[in-house]
């Protein structure tokens, strides 16, 4: 075997030089004294070590040296926030933690929900679903298990239908829906389990990724497909408000369906990004994203840029009102929401310590859903 | 075409200077490397494709950081290896709940695709270590250094692939 057998598919090097050449063109030169900088700055953090290590100012010298020595670090919005005293937009948020799922109101209080993962919100906010082990939970937002279904294999992504009655969630490798009672279950087929199933408003059918890679929607109790279109690559699936358009977004387009199938557009992100996330505004067909050249992203909405910012976005969600956005930012461990079209911004700083305390090193949370009011 | 030694030094010092041709022409030299290294980790063209982009995305972040009178190969080689295996860690925790599904469908056979097909058997570290030693050809002590790894290591897993692509053959 030689390696310079291996084919490279045809455009994928082209493809990888623009997102580099967008990189490098955004990336700040540094100058001689930070370039040599670490080494200068270990000799000085080793005497601080042997000196101040022990003592609180001590750990505080160091941590400002370890930040000296090159330690990726983005500076968020200013001014920003210290704790989250209040979410902008009415509704409550659900967000994902290494300590588990908490629920966030819109005053600020939050409630940390148990030792689950992969949260999503029932369709009026009264229950939660969630993963534990091999097991699928239905949760009242006190934490309160209401049933719960053990299965043999790996669960992921459940996803409430309009009115409740329903829960599609991905087990092993294929699509199943429990009934919300959580009495009857069954297989809807072969299905990627890196994308979460998307329920059509007001009805039952949900669309998915199936093995093929393409887009399936199927309807549920018939437990028949009404219609697949090919696909590679889909990252995220969602459906319009009113449920007559299905958004597919991979790493280079959002393609947007109509409810038959049909491909009725793509939205492109700019030359050099790649899509990290994308969602209909509530209400609309409007559609907001998130995409990153690598050094730094960026988000539109309705095509109009609304924030951007170095490194990555860890998604984009909209407020249940439709009227704001919630970006977070692990680089710059903040949380940014924004009023497209207003020159409104909020920005919240120290995520990651707020929903991880007890870390050393605590890890930024996952946003969930931003559900309606209670 | 492959650059000399002092070609690579210069077009590294450009590329930290901010010349972007001098990074395209390292990029054009080591990309192609770097996505067959990753797609013989991972045996997946996609992921393989992030991941040699990823790669030198990274390089690019740490561009100004880097001593320029190193190779600039070995240097890239360590992140799209290490990458690449933990790309295939979490692929292999994902098949849990539908890694059938993640396969790519399979291409058409070549010559090769024998070989791919029994190194695409072999765990991910173990993957890493055959393609550094007999297709990036460095030494055991050179990937020990790369993956961050005692030399003794290197050499068991080196054996233990050996071996299992030996019965594989039988």
């Amino acid at each position: 075997m030689r390696l310079d057998r291996i084919p490279i598919p045809p455009g994928d090097e082209q493809r990888a030089w623009e997102i580099v050449r967008a990189a490098f063109a955004e990336r700040e030169p540094v100058s001689w004294p930070r370039r040599h900088a670490r080494p200068i700055a270990v000799a000085i953090a080793a005497a601080a070590i042997a000196g101040l290590a022990a003592s609180p100012p001590g750990q505080s010298v160091i941590r400002d040296l370890r930040d000296a020595i090159g330690r990726e670090r983005v500076v968020g919005v200013r001014p920003a926030h210290r704790e989250l005293v209040r979410l902008p937009a009415p509704g409550r948020l659900l967000i994902d933690s290494p300590r588990g799922p908490w629920v966030i109101q819109a005053n600020g209080s939050r409630r940390l929900l148990g030792p689950y993962s992969m949260a999503s919100w029932s369709p009026h906010g009264l229950f939660v679903a969630a993963i534990r082990d091999y097991e699928l939970y239905a949760l009242d937002p006190q934490g309160n298990v209401r049933w719960s279904k053990p299965r043999k294999q790996k669960l992921a992504s459940p996803r409430w239908s309009f009115e409740g009655f329903r829960i599609a969630y991905l087990s092993d490798a294929s699509l199943r829906v429990i009934t919300g009672d959580g009495v009857t279950d069954w297989s809807l087929g072969a299905a990627d389990a890196s994308v979460a199933p998307a329920w059509r408003p007001q009805t039952h059918q949900v669309a998915f990724v199936g093995a093929d890679s393409a887009i399936h929607v199927a309807d549920v109790d018939a437990r028949r497909l009404l219609w697949k279109a090919p696909a590679g690559g889909v990252l995220r699936l969602a459906w319009s408000g009113d449920g007559r358009r299905l958004l597919a977004a991979t790493r280079r387009q959002i393609a947007i369906l109509d409810a038959s199938g049909r491909r009725l557009g793509v939205v492109l992100p700019p030359r050099g990004f790649s899509l990290v996330s994308a969602a209909f505004q509530p209400g609309a067909e409007t559609v907001a994203y998130a995409a990153t050249s690598g050094t730094r992203s960026r988000v539109y909405a309705d095509s109009r840029l609304v924030f951007s910012g170095a490194g990555s976005f860890a998604g984009v969600e909209w407020s249940p009102d439709g009227a704001w956005l919630l970006i977070p930012w692990p680089a710059a461990d903040e949380w940014v929401f924004v009023r497209p079209g207003l020159p409104r911004l909020v920005a919240v700083a120290h995520i990651a310590r707020q929903f991880d305390p007890a870390a050393r090193t605590p890890r930024f949370p996952l946003v969930d859903g931003w559900c309606c009011p209670s | 075409m492959l650059g000399s030694g002092r070609d690579e030094r210069a077009w590294v010092r450009g590329a930290q200077a901010g010349s972007a041709s001098d990074l395209e022409a390292l990029f054009r030299q080591h990309w192609p490397l770097a996505y067959r290294a990753a797609y013989l980790v991972l045996h997946d063209r996609a992921a393989a494709e992030d991941v040699a982009q990823e790669a030198f995305l990274a390089a690019v972040r740490a561009l100004d950081r880097f001593d320029r009178r190193r190779p600039f190969g070995p240097w890239l080689h360590r992140i799209v290896v290490n990458r690449a295996i933990d790309w295939a860690r979490r692929r292999e925790l994902r098949r849990e709940v539908g890694g059938e599904a993640l396969a790519e469908q399979p291409a058409a056979p070549t010559e090769d695709s024998g070989h791919e097909l029994r190194l695409a058997r072999l765990s991910p570290d173990h993957r890493a270590v055959v393609v550094l030693r007999y297709l990036l050809e460095y030494t055991p002590g050179e990937i020990a250094q790369l993956l961050d790894l005692p030399r003794g290591t290197v050499n068991s897993r080196l054996r233990r692939a050996l071996d299992e692509l030996k019965g594989q053959l039988e």
